[in-house]
């Protein structure tokens, strides 16, 4: 891999918009593929989980196919590679979530649970719409000593419940407040779109290309 | 679109809430009328959307009325081509008819899908489209129009899932537990007449926890505030963002600042 030649993967996993992420890597200047089987996942330096769709779904998937976790694993003990789940594909990082039954990938201490608003004038759910974030410290997505970011695009009725606080590295209040980013190591996951999110969506993803490594 | 090699903060919307041009469509031109009749050529619908998304709107809906009445598929390389234009959330309607319907728009890169005449014979498509891919991927359109007496609002493109025995609030309750994940109200007597909102949700979208969208009459941010002081959690804009100007020719506006 050289820096100006990233060999981007987007996994098709049956949980869509594979395009609209692609356009998005397009335009920041990568050329990015859609991998499937695990032989495809060999030399990537970049995986992305796009995420529209249903836990159950993207679980099934990943038991159907022998040996994607180990795989995955192999790919993350490279220090330049990294992995990014957008919204579902973020809550898949997870063990469970409450969507359905199946193990998630289980990369990160955490399930995922439907947003419960006791409010509905407070907070609607699902959440549909735009938010600025909470950026906890200067983090590899968010390289800012501002201590807000976006505001990005949200779509979901489920949030990631982290067992380990220092991981997550962007909030969003919305009825509850609730994890929009995290990092760990180089595992990323945001909840919003980046892909659906304008000019602030791209700069989060153009940091997750080729942004220098902001450890936490 | 200016890209920015920090994190960039977007230009507000209207108070965090979404104002959406909604465009609507068939056979590849958009179109602008008034009351849904009386349709005239206004633009093809690529350079509209590539306007928009450089504008950087918070949402764009397209709604392609020739694939909702006439019977047809969804033309779903039109969806493809206007989406890739797209860096913000794209929600398509009309002729969803099958589960599979969805999927093959969801495929051409489009977020989020509006049904409305589905509900008259197949409600549970809802159900089916927000099992498969969430709730907040799929959003009920809701066409109506005030009785002329008695003010009532009457839902004529989903009847008979709605009858004027069921109700306003019953309607809606059915729609969320159907699984939708937002409802798009529109009127159809003040859509592209530029004659201001209804008033006759008012208060309304607060009885529910999903989130309600408002189109039809709004002209300006006064309007648009209105709309949003009466609970919805986004409004749409049809006419009053692309219009005839005075030389006849089309102007894209949005709200600025």
């Amino acid at each position: 891999m050289s820096e100006f030649n990233l060999d981007v993967g987007v996994l098709d996993y049956g949980c869509g918009n594979l395009e609209s992420i692609s356009d998005m890597i397009r335009y920041l200047g990568a050329e990015p593929r859609v991998v499937t089987e695990v032989a495809e996942l060999a030399n990537l330096d970049r995986l992305i989980l796009p995420g529209v769709g249903n836990f159950g779904v993207a679980s099934r998937f990943f038991e159907s196919r022998k040996g994607y976790r180990e795989r995955l694993a192999d790919l993350l003990s490279k220090q330049n590679f990294r992995l990014l789940g957008i919204c579902l594909g973020m809550q898949l990082l997870a063990e469970s979530s409450e969507e359905s039954p199946g193990r998630g990938l289980s990369l990160l201490d955490a399930r995922s649970t439907l947003m419960r608003s006791d409010d509905p004038n407070k907070a609607k759910v699902p959440h549909i719409g735009w938010k600025e974030v909470d950026v906890a410290s200067p983090s590899t997505l968010f390289p800012t000593d501002s201590d807000k970011a976006g505001p990005f695009y949200f779509s979901h009725s489920y949030i990631l419940e982290n067992s380990e606080p220092s991981e997550t590295t962007a909030f969003c209040h919305h009825g509850g407040h609730y994890v929009s980013a995290i990092q760990k190591g180089n595992i990323f996951g945001v909840q919003f779109h980046p892909e659906k999110s304008n000019s602030q969506g791209a700069a989060v993803l153009r940091n997750f290309l080729w942004g220098s490594d902001v450890t936490r | 679109m200016p890209l920015f090699s920090g994190i960039f903060f977007g230009v507000p919307m209207l108070r965090g809430k979404r104002v959406i041009p909604v465009l609507l469509g068939g056979n590849r031109k958009l179109v602008k009328g008034e009351k849904f009749s009386q349709w005239q050529y206004v633009g093809d619908p690529l350079n509209i959307a590539r306007i928009f998304s450089h504008k950087e709107v918070d949402e764009l809906v397209y709604i392609d009325i020739v694939a909702a009445q006439n019977q047809v598929n969804p033309d779903y390389v039109m969806l493809r081509k206007i989406s890739e234009q797209c860096f913000m959330p794209l929600t398509y309607g009309g002729g969803i008819r099958s589960l599979e319907d969805a999927k093959k728009a969801f495929d051409e890169g489009i977020e989020k899908i509006l049904v409305q005449g589905a509900l008259r014979k197949n409600p549970s498509l809802v159900t089916q489209i927000a099992e498969r891919f969430g709730s907040s991927s799929v959003a009920v359109g809701l066409d109506f129009y005030p009785d002329p007496v008695t003010g009532f609002p009457h839902f004529p493109t989903v009847a008979p899932y709605w009858n004027k025995t069921k109700g306003t609030e019953q309607l809606f309750a059915d729609v969320v537990s159907l699984g939708a994940g937002e409802i798009f109200l529109t009127d159809m007597t003040r859509e592209g007449t530029r004659s201001g909102p209804s008033k006759v949700m008012d208060g309304l979208p607060h009885r529910f926890q999903i989130p309600f969208v408002y189109s039809g009459g709004v002209r300006d941010r006064a309007d648009a505030e209105n709309v949003l002081d009466q609970g919805f959690d986004a409004v749409g804009v049809g006419a009053s963002f692309v219009f005839f100007g005075p030389q006849r020719g089309v102007i894209t506006s949005y709200f600025t600042g």
